[in-house]
């Protein structure tokens, strides 16, 4: 997973986990309350009405009472029941003016239809309206409504809602109780028969009910529920809608008509989920509803969740292009680094990745800039350097040859000089012989000068010819016992060494590789010296060796004429010499053959030494074994 | 762990009372609690991966896991705190209004979160060391366990105030809660 992915996934999720559980929690809350709000307002709105109703027939029951007590209708109903069928004769036309001058005031003050009296076998007597007049006088109670006066005759009883031909099939009810005489006997019944507009009209009030909501009436008859009141949807239900007890439609009028009263989201008779707050009437035997479409009612819940949905969209593009832009800033320069990385691998060192950032990433491209740039600058120093090395070598190679072509030079020179060396020297010595003193002197000195410097060349040509063997082919190299080399030296210095009363010491000596002869010039030279520059003592010359790190160090000191250290390097170099031939003989050949044969061996040769104070001859050869 | 707070939740969607509560007569396991079980399976199973030397998708899974487990249990605690309702306790289902042995419906006793948060802190831990924690988190799955084996011990020996319940202050807590800390708290011990 490349840090892009984890930066943009990372930054989301700590982004957005926050926000969605906070707009949910805020969302749960919010919605919750507005839910318990409403349900409130509906139960206020179902309390009130159905305590309206309530009211409203409690009045109607009061009024009732106050009618069986009229005394006119003690007095008079038995006149009408008895003269019902001769409204001519002028006692019933006396009693029902009477009646009518005290019931029609009530009628219209309560807002009733009709206010009737009805003689004991159930027939309409009496009518305070006189429009009902020829419907209802000697018929049976509108509406068919048997019970009504059945249970009228025992107490006060509301009828169900019916349709009255008299008032054009208007919905009405009836409102029953028993009539009394004077000693208590029932001598009839009273029936109010009310306008249901007013209720109708309480019920259809669909104040804080919004657009969908309406209130309604409802009442049980067997396993059904009829509904009493046009309904919004259906204003023809009115005592025709009716739905079965426990169906799935009408939950809460369901819940009213059972006698419960209660608030909640139910499904309601079109089908609609709703939130309802149901009451039950007791005096009527009513269930009332009031309900809002849950679609109406959480409409700002609804509102509120795409509102809540579309800032968390919004939050979430937001933060999505954020967090690419952040992932971005820091992957980006990290890939540009990454490529920087393999072009400059490739070979490319004047790849910049270039960036202007102050971050760590930022410092990191400029270091790596840096680098790349003074990887630029070693690999041209190297070049440069490789280029330098490559003439060098090409001059060690020139020098080498040169160096080849002269000691090959100089041992053909030296060899082949010598053949007629020897022959001027013989011939200029056997002149010498035959011819002294027979020429004049300055021929005898001349003569004398060519066989001196004919052997001076020789030894010249011979201690050249020697040096320029050194190190030629020819000779393999072994592990040489200096012990033995050294006795063999002394033995062949014995002369020497008896002439000058010289005291030789040898330390024991390591076996070392190299080729015996070499061995043998090289300690002969440095003890021959040591025995040639000596002061007015006797010589006293030691040689020891001693071991030092991956080498051998050699000394072979003495106690002669020393070295003044300004000649100490010179000394090494060909046919150089400190001092004239006449005191100490020789070519100023024999330290550089030493120097030669010591190098030729890996090692280095110096002296250390003061003037008058005797010379320690200093050595290394590489160690191959122990003493 | 993952797979019984599953089920638990099925519980509470279905209304299944044995999957809430092993005992009719013992405290619910809240919805939130089983919801919070779930994410700190995850948690120790990306935290194991961690300590593996896995860390290509841990680090992400457990930066959500333990920001989840302390936006719901840290809400929590801090409304029991406050004593104000903020409405984690009933956001997808509600409690009963009379739940045995609750303090407030849908809100879990403070050990319960306490210990999610126990396990929030291991993941967090774990997302800015993954190495060397070891010891801290066997600390942090010592104090689980501790909270989930008395809890245990309470039900065994009928001492509500052992499983936390003080009446009119903290809820109890659940049976099965306590079992699944027990179990959490020695997944970590393990480590």
């Amino acid at each position: 997973m490349s840090i892009r992915i984890k930066l943009i996934t990372m930054f989301l999720a700590i982004a957005l986990i926050p926000i969605i559980f906070t707009s949910a929690l805020m969302f749960h809350n919010y919605s919750d309350s507005l839910e318990r709000i409403r349900l409130f307002q509906l139960q206020d709105i179902a309390s009130y009405k159905s305590d309206k109703i309530d009211s409203y027939f409690a009045g109607l029951k009061a009024n009732i009472k106050i009618a069986q007590s009229f005394y006119n209708i003690k007095l008079n109903l038995p006149v009408m029941a008895g003269l019902a069928r001769v409204p001519a004769d002028k006692q019933y036309l006396s009693a029902k003016k009477i009646l009518d001058e005290q019931l029609r005031p009530m009628q219209d003050v309560l807002g009733l239809y009709d206010i009737m009296l009805v003689n004991q076998v159930g027939k309409v007597v009496y009518a305070s309206n006189p429009k009902h007049y020829r419907f209802d006088i000697l018929k049976s109670l509108p509406g068919d409504n048997q019970k009504a006066f059945e249970e009228g005759k025992k107490e006060i009883f509301f009828s169900d809602i019916f349709k009255d031909e008299a008032e054009e099939n208007k919905f009405a009810m009836l409102l029953t109780a028993p009539a009394f005489d004077f000693k208590g006997k029932i001598i009839g019944v009273i029936v109010f028969e009310i306008d249901t507009t007013s209720i109708y009209g309480l019920i259809n009030d669909s104040t804080g009910l919004g657009l969908s909501g309406e209130t309604l009436l409802g009442k049980k008859t067997g396993n059904e529920i009829v509904y009493l009141n046009p309904l919004k949807y259906e204003p023809d239900a009115a005592l025709k809608k009716r739905i079965i007890l426990g169906g799935k439609f009408g939950g809460p009028i369901q819940e009213a008509a059972q006698g419960r009263q209660g608030v909640g989201k139910l499904i309601d008779y079109r089908g609609q989920r709703v939130i309802a707050a149901w009451r039950y009437i007791p005096s009527l035997d009513w269930g009332m509803v009031a309900k809002i479409d849950v679609k109406e009612a959480f409409a700002d819940i609804t509102s509120m969740k795409k509102l809540m949905v579309m800032v968390v969209i919004i939050i979430a593009i937001l933060s999505g292009i954020l967090a690419f832009s952040i992932a971005q800033s820091i992957s980006g320069p990290i890939d540009r680094l990454t490529k920087g990385a393999e072009i400059v691998g490739s070979g490319n060192l004047s790849y910049k990745v270039g960036t202007n950032l102050k971050d760590e990433i930022g410092r990191l491209s400029r270091t790596f800039d840096k680098m790349t740039e003074d990887l630029q600058n070693t690999t041209a120093s190297r070049d440069e350097l490789n280029s330098e090395i490559e003439v060098r070598k090409q001059i060690e190679e020139e020098l080498r040859r040169s160096n080849e072509n002269l000691e090959q030079f100089a041992y053909v020179a030296s060899h082949d000089l010598q053949e007629p060396l020897r022959m001027m020297a013989s011939y200029s010595s056997l002149l010498e012989k035959r011819y002294k003193s027979k020429l004049d002197s300055d021929a005898d000195e001349f003569i004398g000068y060519i066989v001196d410097g004919a052997k001076r060349m020789q030894r010249l040509i011979n201690d050249l010819l020697a040096y320029s063997r050194i190190g030629r082919g020819g000779k393999s190299i072994a592990d040489i016992d200096l012990n033995f080399i050294l006795g063999l030296v002394i033995d062949s210095l014995a002369l020497t060494i008896e002439e000058n009363k010289a005291v030789i010491t040898v330390d024991p000596m390591p076996t070392v590789p190299g080729i015996e002869s070499d061995y043998i010039q090289l300690f002969q030279n440095l003890i021959g010296n040591a025995i040639k520059f000596r002061g007015t003592n006797i010589p006293r010359v030691h040689v020891s060796a001693k071991k030092e790190g991956g080498e051998w160090l050699f000394s072979v000191k003495d106690n002669g004429i020393g070295i003044d250290p300004v000649y100490k390097e010179r000394i090494f170099l060909i046919f150089q010499r400190l001092h004239g031939r006449d005191k100490y003989p020789g070519t100023g050949i024999g330290l550089s053959i030493c120097k030669k044969i010591v190098e030729n061996r890996g090692g280095r040769i110096r002296v250390e030494s003061q003037q008058d104070k005797g010379a320690d001859f200093c050595f290394t050869i590489p160690a191959k074994g122990d003493i | 762990m993952i797979i019984a707070g599953c089920a638990v939740i099925i519980g509470w969607i279905f209304d299944i009372g044995f999957l809430k509560s092993i005992s009719p007569v013992w405290i619910t396991m809240k919805l939130s609690t089983a919801f919070t079980f779930v994410l700190s399976g995850i948690s120790l199973y990306f935290i194991i991966r961690a300590q593996e030397g896995e860390f290509e998708k841990t680090l992400i899974v457990l930066s959500i896991t333990s920001l989840l487990i302390i936006l719901i249990m840290g809400t929590l605690f801090f409304s029991t705190l406050i004593g104000i309702h903020t409405g984690v306790e009933d956001l997808f289902i509600k409690d009963a209004e009379n739940a045995i042995k609750s303090i407030v419906p849908g809100q879990p006793s403070i050990p319960t979160m306490l210990c999610f948060m126990l396990v929030a802190v291991a993941g967090i831990l774990t997302i800015l060391n993954p190495g060397q924690l070891r010891s801290k988190l066997r600390a942090i799955g010592m104090m689980i366990c501790s909270i989930g084996t008395l809890a245990i011990a309470g039900y065994i020996f009928n001492v509500p105030l052992i499983y936390y319940y003080v009446p009119g202050a903290n809820s109890a807590m659940a049976f099965h809660a306590a079992i699944l800390f027990m179990i959490l708290g020695a997944g970590f011990l393990c480590l």
